[in-house]
């Protein structure tokens, strides 16, 4: 692993007025380039805000976010969304009215690419996460199964060719069988395409399968990041110890 | 949608409560300023279609689930790219079927133009209304009703065609054969729609007749369109059942028509708006000379027949009584009972200037509907009803007006108004029109009446029987 930064949160917190608790207090975590980070918590420790502080959804508090060594601030923040990150959303992800086409090529129209670009784009991506393109291009979300629509979500993230992905536990509503294969296809991803990723999760053992490093979530702060052997061997506090144990069934 | 709250709040209480102003009042309020006919029709219909579709866009707007609206914003939309790729087509159905409503609505409302001159198929059902007759009203709702239904369809099928998924449907042949027979339908109405409605231009020698919309009223006004059309070589266009007298007043001063029938006491009263104390001599004269001098417009001579109210009782009674004015009737009031509508007990030229004149003392005093007054003092219910001079009600219910004369009312003499414009243009109407001047009195008049309001005849039927029977039609 080449260890070279790729955004960078310092000191981040975020206080909304009607909490009394801050949802992040002061954290601090850095993003290699080419890994996959999973961040794990229950509900309510604050993953999907942090998920959001990094294309901007959210802003922080206090604190700075930087990418690639620069400050978020200096970004333009419709280019980041579009083209530097892709964002596989919880559950509903996908445009009722827009066909799969229609959808996956939804950001490279935004960014005004010609209408056979797209229609190739969509076809490679489609070929890659294994729906046969003459069945699935013209077809409306609602006739897809959730398995299928959450892998059209993938696609789309993939679709600008972004460096990294962000997803927000994207197979949660998923039953075991289907999200066993889609956790393979996001290893043969990250193998094929050397993309980041930061993957959402509240299953440890999803994390454990997809994580190089892991990070416990709890009340706002990071608990514990390191990798999962790390994780397994020495849990600092009794919170991780109870998840590792929980997640290997002990 | 969320950045103008404070306009956004405005603009919809503004639009709904707007939607309670009845739009015949609006119609009536915008005719002084833009005229007759079809711009302030196109203009009380745009009012009042806006609001259904600003409603329902706003509610489809509003009711996007906030996930998609956080989803384009995570994938980069721009706030116009998020409108139209995402908030438009989800509100879409609901901005359709806002669409839909106002459509309904504007073709029910379409009809009420008739009002105002506009024509269409309102006129049949102004004219139903004001002459009692149901055939006529159906013969205007029912091709509004399936016009209404047909456009209604149309912009389903628009909606279709628009939103949708090109999927197969299973019931197609069904759905082919109702589509040829929906647009039959449609063609059909359409077609008779634009075929009835009067299509009047203004290019060449052309006179527009007007009337309120009362049968005496459409009946006077054909009298004087057939005679001109007999007599002259103008063209004469038909805009009757304008309403209020003030609706035709305007009209004539707008020259949306060029002639009516009027009576001198109603232009004292509501048009000059004069007072009126049982004295004045000459009151022909001075609503002649008024109208010249603040309107430019010319009465011609009288037709021969007053329109006023009094009170009537039935000839056997007033034989058995002797009764011919209304003080012969004083000294027998306190035995004798009174139907009248409401607004004769209410109005103080009513009841109450009647009372005050004559000294009645009436022992009972009843309030009826105006179709049931008939009824009641046919039945011998009461002794005394209220009533107009000419009506023609009072023939069949062999009734007999018992004359002012104390003069509480002014004299209602009927007679044309003409625009001095038109009258200096074309002097032949002067003279076209002379034969009928003073030869229709009240008896004439009230059998005239009968024949549309008891027999259901045609006013046109009507008025073309009186003109060949009095030999005016000029031989040819």
């Amino acid at each position: 692993m080449k260890n070279k930064k790729l955004i960078e949160l310092k000191n981040i917190s975020k206080i909304y007025p009607e909490r009394d608790i801050p949802t992040l207090d002061n954290l601090s975590l850095s993003i290699q380039e080419g890994e996959s980070l999973v961040i794990i918590g229950s509900s309510g420790s604050g993953k999907t805000t942090l998920l959001k502080l990094l294309n901007g959804l959210e802003v922080p508090t206090s604190g700075s976010i930087e990418i690639k060594g620069k400050d978020i601030k200096s970004y333009d923040i419709l280019d980041l969304r579009r083209s530097f990150f892709g964002y596989v959303f919880q559950k509903i992800g996908l445009f009722p009215h827009m066909t799969v086409k229609e959808n996956i090529s939804i950001v490279l129209r935004l960014t005004k690419k010609s209408p056979k670009f797209c229609e190739k784009r969509v076809c490679e991506l489609l070929d890659f996460i294994r729906l046969s393109p003459e069945t699935y291009l013209d077809r409306y979300p609602d006739e897809l199964s959730g398995g299928e629509q959450q892998r059209v979500g993938v696609a789309r993230a993939l679709a600008a060719d972004s460096e990294c992905l962000l997803m927000d536990e994207p197979f949660g509503a998923l039953d075991a069988v289907t999200r066993c294969e889609l956790q393979d296809e996001i290893i043969r991803l990250k193998e094929e395409f050397k993309k980041t990723i930061v993957f959402i999760t509240h299953d440890i053992s999803e994390a454990f399968k997809l994580g190089d490093r892991i990070a416990v979530m709890q009340k706002g702060k990071i608990e514990q990041i390191s990798s999962k052997e790390n994780l397994y061997e020495s849990p600092k506090t009794p919170f991780v110890e109870q998840l590792v144990q929980t997640g290997l069934g002990i | 949608m969320g950045r103008f709250s404070g306009i956004r709040t405005l603009l919809l209480k503004a639009g709904s409560v707007s939607q309670t102003i009845p739009s015949l009042a609006m119609l009536a309020l915008l005719v002084p300023v833009v005229g007759l006919g079809f711009i302030p029709t196109i203009l009380v219909l745009t009012f009042y279609a806006i609001y259904p579709i600003l409603r329902n866009t706003y509610t489809g707007l509003q009711n996007i689930p906030p996930e998609y609206l956080e989803i384009a914003e995570g994938l980069g939309f721009l706030s116009y790219q998020r409108l139209v790729h995402v908030e438009l087509p989800l509100a879409f159905p609901m901005i359709i079927s806002g669409l839909r409503l106002a459509t309904a609505s504007t073709i029910g409302i379409a009809t009420i133009a008739a009002f105002i001159g506009a024509g269409g198929l309102g006129d049949f059902i102004t004219q139903g209304l004001a002459l009692n007759d149901s055939n006529l009203i159906f013969l205007g709702a029912i091709p509004t009703a399936f016009l209404a239904l047909a456009f209604d369809y149309g912009i389903s099928r628009f909606e279709n065609y628009l939103c949708c998924r090109k999927k197969k449907t299973t019931n197609a042949s069904v759905w082919k054969y109702k589509r040829l027979l929906l647009g039959g339908m449609g063609l059909l109405f359409l077609g008779s729609y634009f075929f009835l409605t009067p299509q009047g231009n203004k290019e060449s020698k052309v006179i527009i007749i007007g009337s309120k919309n009362f049968p005496e009223q459409n009946i006077l006004a054909e009298i004087m369109a057939q005679l001109i059309e007999d007599k002259t070589s103008l063209k004469v266009i038909r805009r009757f059942n304008l309403g209020s007298t003030a609706l035709v007043h305007q009209a004539l001063l707008n020259g949306e028509i060029d002639l009516y029938p009027e009576y001198v006491g109603t232009a004292y009263l509501t048009v000059l708006k004069e007072p009126w104390d049982g004295a004045q001599k000459d009151l022909f004269k001075k609503v002649k000379e008024n109208y010249k001098n603040q309107f430019n417009l010319r009465w011609l001579p009288s037709f021969g027949f007053s329109n006023s109210q009094s009170l009537a009782v039935r000839k056997d009674f007033a034989e058995a009584n002797n009764l011919k004015c209304l003080s012969d009737l004083a000294p027998l009031s306190k035995n004798l009972s009174v139907a009248a509508p409401p607004e004769f007990l209410k109005r103080p030229d009513g009841l109450i200037n009647l009372k005050k004149a004559y000294g009645f003392n009436f022992r009972n005093v009843i309030q009826v509907s105006p179709t049931l007054m008939y009824v009641t003092i046919e039945h011998q219910k009461v002794d005394i009803i209220a009533s107009f001079t000419t009506d023609g009600k009072l023939k069949s219910a062999n009734l007999m007006i018992l004359e002012d004369d104390k003069n509480i009312y002014p004299p209602y003499e009927a007679a044309p108004v003409l625009r001095e414009a038109i009258h200096l243009k074309y002097p032949q109407i002067e003279k076209a029109l002379s034969p009928i001047f003073g030869i229709i009195s009240e008896q004439k008049m009230i059998n005239l009446n009968s024949k549309v309001e008891e027999q259901g005849q045609l006013p046109s039927a009507v008025a073309r029987e009186f003109l060949s029977e009095n030999h005016l039609f000029s031989k040819k």
